[in-house]
């Protein structure tokens, strides 16, 4: 049974090393090109467990709607993780989030395979959230608090919930 | 002859290289399934018509201003109040706790209400809970804890319900207007391409406003637009071409899909 443990555990280790995490980014990124969603001017920084992706510019049907300062990604096979820092948004998302998104994790663990969970922060306080990847719905709850009195147009879009204030959408 | 491994060499590479070279052969067998190059922006394919295409729109977002009808939404948010339980008092005779928001320290006995709203309806020898606008709300001696309050929030947000004009008359005026000021239009319609096969096939209206001129042309939510005066609307140079020419006619025939059933609409453009 070790012995079986330690083979398992140095097959994932060596996976997660010998990982092509650079050709996975492009591959994701030509996912997300049939939306119609471009991330460009970014600078890829490959490292032993995890991809750095720094200064990538969104084009949303080739329109610029923000700036992204730096995306983590760290595919540990059993527990991955893409961490998206300092969003800064334009256009008619500026007025959304005028602060920006200091920070959002979505995770993905084998143990729940159905979900990726969201969490982050910004200038709206916490928000934590799930996207069901079997209902194709993303939820998320954003905490009440007074200084979600600063982005009407995003309170607009919230319904409340014994949880909190809650966006969800489908795709 | 010696053999150049023996049985332990091999159990030891079984035990620690085998899976590092599975990991690395599963890695490299991977590599053809995956993208060897990035996404140029070069590769995007720009075009001067999405400059007028209301991207925010795709997610049901609009912008306030301009001449859309806004309508005053207020919302109910429970919002936190920092509050400390300082002490706990509780005998045969009497119960009551103290309770501090940072600016006052106040005793509240059981039964009672707090700031007129917070009803102290239980305590334990650690805690205090109160209840208000429906919940209970708990605060642990010594730590700080949150009193809900509740907060109306008011957002000016579109209404898709303002009243539509009487009349029929589309002026000219009025397509000069929204010829010349795509930015109007947007306000008023939203249409999205309809690709089939990879090809385009013509514009789907997902949007468009009660009221507007749009509306009064009897076009509706949910049409594809497949041509303008007999002429297909295959791609959004086509679909801004037969915009723009709105000024110099007199007459229009505007090609639909309604319900899979295709539909030909005219209008005259009066003086």
């Amino acid at each position: 049974m070790k012995r079986l443990m330690v083979f398992g555990a140095l097959l994932i280790a060596g996976l997660v090393v010998f990982l092509p995490k650079t050709y996975l980014y492009y591959t994701a990124e030509e996912a997300l090109s049939s939306a119609r969603l471009h991330l460009v001017g970014e600078t890829i920084e490959e490292r032993v467990v995890y991809l750095d992706v720094r200064d990538a510019t969104v084009l949303l049907n080739a329109m610029p709607i923000g700036s992204v300062e730096r995306i983590r990604l760290m595919p540990l096979i059993v527990y991955n993780r893409a961490t998206v820092s300092s969003v800064a948004f334009a256009g008619e998302f500026a007025p959304l989030f005028p602060e920006g998104i200091e920070r959002l994790d979505f995770t993905y663990t084998v143990l729940n395979p159905t979900k990726v969970t969201i969490e982050g922060v910004g200038g709206f306080g916490p928000v934590r959230g799930e996207i069901d990847l079997m209902e194709g719905k993303m939820t998320l709850v954003f905490e009440p608090s007074p200084v979600l009195r600063l982005y009407p147009l995003l309170l607009a879009k919230l319904h409340t919930s014994e949880k909190g204030l809650v966006y969800e959408t489908s795709f | 002859m010696k053999p150049l491994f023996d049985d332990r060499s091999l159990r030891t590479f079984n035990r620690y290289a085998l899976p590092l070279v599975i990991a690395m052969s599963v890695s490299t067998a991977a590599l053809p399934f995956l993208k060897a190059t990035p996404n140029e922006a070069a590769q995007i394919d720009i075009v001067p018509f999405y400059d007028l295409y209301r991207i925010g729109e795709m997610f049901g977002l609009r912008s306030e201003g301009g001449e859309v009808t806004m309508k005053k939404v207020t919302r109910e948010v429970l919002t936190p109040v920092p509050h400390t339980l300082n002490a706990v008092y509780a005998d045969p005779t009497r119960a009551f706790v103290s309770v501090t928001d940072g600016a006052s320290t106040t005793f509240v006995d059981y039964g009672r209400l707090y700031k007129e709203r917070y009803r102290l309806i239980g305590i334990t020898p650690d805690s205090a809970v109160f209840s208000a606008y429906g919940q209970r709300m708990t605060l642990k001696l010594g730590e700080p804890g949150n009193l809900s309050l509740k907060e109306s929030v008011t957002a000016y947000v579109p209404d898709e319900t303002a009243a539509p004009a009487s009349s029929f008359v589309l002026a000219r005026a009025t397509v000069e207007r929204y010829t010349e000021n795509m930015g109007e239009t947007w306000k008023n319609v939203s249409i999205n391409e309809v690709v089939q096969k990879g090809k385009t096939v013509g514009f789907r209206v997902d949007r468009i406003a009660e009221g507007s001129p749009f509306a009064l042309l009897g076009i509706q939510k949910g049409d594809v637009i497949t041509g303008v005066d007999n002429k297909p609307i295959d791609s959004y140079a086509a679909a801004f071409a037969a915009y723009q020419s709105g000024l110099r006619r007199s007459a229009i025939k505007i090609t639909v899909l309604r319900n899979n059933q295709p539909k030909d609409l005219e209008y005259e453009i009066s003086r």
